[in-house]
């Protein structure tokens, strides 16, 4: 996930997972973990974003320009969020090719 | 000289579900104690589920797992007086106890918990909580929180407030409202008055926190399902899960539910009641 290469990775949600978006904020729940996230107005469309086919620098890039973001600190809150989402268990990587 | 035991058919109902009882007479008793309130005749359709009871339980815990566990289409409940299963499929469900074993109540109890919790699930309309519930003109309050957390205490010094349960809350959703329905439960607890078996149409919910202060703050929507959801499991099957998730969406959506940080104080109970009176955030 450090590497650039690593930026066209494709994330996406785990089969494993259901969410709901209620007054601007989505819950996720990871199956058979009894666990929940919570995520924020920017997190939710990240979230909407993870379908396998995005990868992470065109996730970066559209919450750079919804969010009037500088790419640079999207790409880095993009990862953050990801690693995240991961460590959960909320989130597989599609490699790219 | 007779070669069978003696056995009865009873029927019981809770929340809307009707459950045949083949009992041995000697067990009537149990249910005359502590179930009369959902012992209903043998008119009114067909029960969701069957269920037989035998007392010829022998213990072995090195070969049963104990607890309770669900994999399609088996519910399992094992403790050391008992072994229930239900084929959920089907009608049929068996609870072997040990005979004379007075802890078979409890076995008893926990197992029809299970079966109605199960019902509602499976329709993706309830579900069953590690919570105590108090209603009042028809209309109920829920806490939640694990063991230790305070179930008990809280409803102990509600005045006014019938206590429905305090250990096990079944909610139901029966169109656009979500309902309370008692359970039945091995024995009526001392201070307890018992509880009728009626819906009782839920008005908040109280995750408990002890603290040192009295405190109450309206959780936002994601916040309490986040909460409800992350309690202990009830059912930890994952084809279940989904539909309690669900369940607990449309529930918050219309339930207000709250942190309650509390002391064990009487005061407590004013500081919840300007809290429905209001509707606002308190503390």
């Amino acid at each position: 996930m450090d590497e650039e290469g690593d930026l066209y990775l494709r994330p996406q949600r785990s089969i494993n997972t259901a969410c709901r978006t209620i007054d601007q904020e989505t819950v996720i729940i990871v199956l058979n973990e009894q666990k929940a996230l919570i995520l924020n107005n920017t997190g939710s469309r990240v979230w909407g974003l993870l379908d396998g086919k995005r990868s992470i620098k065109e996730i970066a890039d559209t919450i750079a320009k919804e969010y009037l973001l500088k790419p640079k600190d999207a790409v880095a809150d993009v990862q953050e969020f990801l690693k995240s989402m991961f460590s959960e268990g909320a989130i597989v990587w599609e490699k790219d090719g | 000289m007779k070669f069978t035991i003696p056995r009865e058919i009873i029927f019981l109902e809770v929340a809307g579900y009707r459950l045949k009882v083949d009992v041995p007479k000697e067990l009537l008793c149990w249910f005359e104690d502590s179930y009369s309130g959902f012992l209903v005749g043998a008119k009114g359709g067909n029960p969701e589920v069957e269920l037989r009871i035998d007392l010829s339980f022998k213990v072995n815990l090195t070969q049963i797992p104990q607890g309770c566990s669900f994999k399609r289409p088996f519910l399992v409940m094992a403790d050391n007086c008992s072994l229930g299963s239900w084929h959920t499929d089907t009608r049929k469900a068996f609870l072997s106890l040990e005979s004379k074993n007075p802890e078979g109540k409890f076995s008893l109890a926990n197992f029809l918990r299970l079966i109605f919790s199960y019902l509602v699930i499976r329709e993706k309309r309830g579900a069953l909580l590690h919570a105590a519930a108090v209603a009042k003109d028809n209309r109920g309050l829920v806490f939640v929180g694990p063991s230790g957390a305070g179930k008990t205490t809280i409803v102990r010094l509600a005045k006014g407030y019938t206590v429905l349960d305090d250990e096990l809350v079944l909610l139901k959703r029966v169109r656009k409202d979500f309902f309370i329905f008692p359970l039945p439960a091995a024995g009526a607890k001392p201070n307890f008055t018992s509880a009728k078996n009626q819906p009782y149409l839920l008005q908040a919910i109280f995750f408990l926190v002890q603290d040192r202060s009295l405190s109450i703050k309206e959780l936002t929507k994601a916040q309490a399902l986040a909460k409800i959801y992350s309690l202990p499991a009830i059912a930890t099957e994952s084809s279940l899960q989904e539909g309690i998730f669900s369940f607990f969406t449309s529930l918050v959506e219309r339930v207000s539910c709250y942190d309650l940080h509390f002391l064990p104080v009487a005061g407590v109970w004013e500081c919840i009641a300007n809290t429905l009176r209001q509707g606002v955030k308190i503390g």
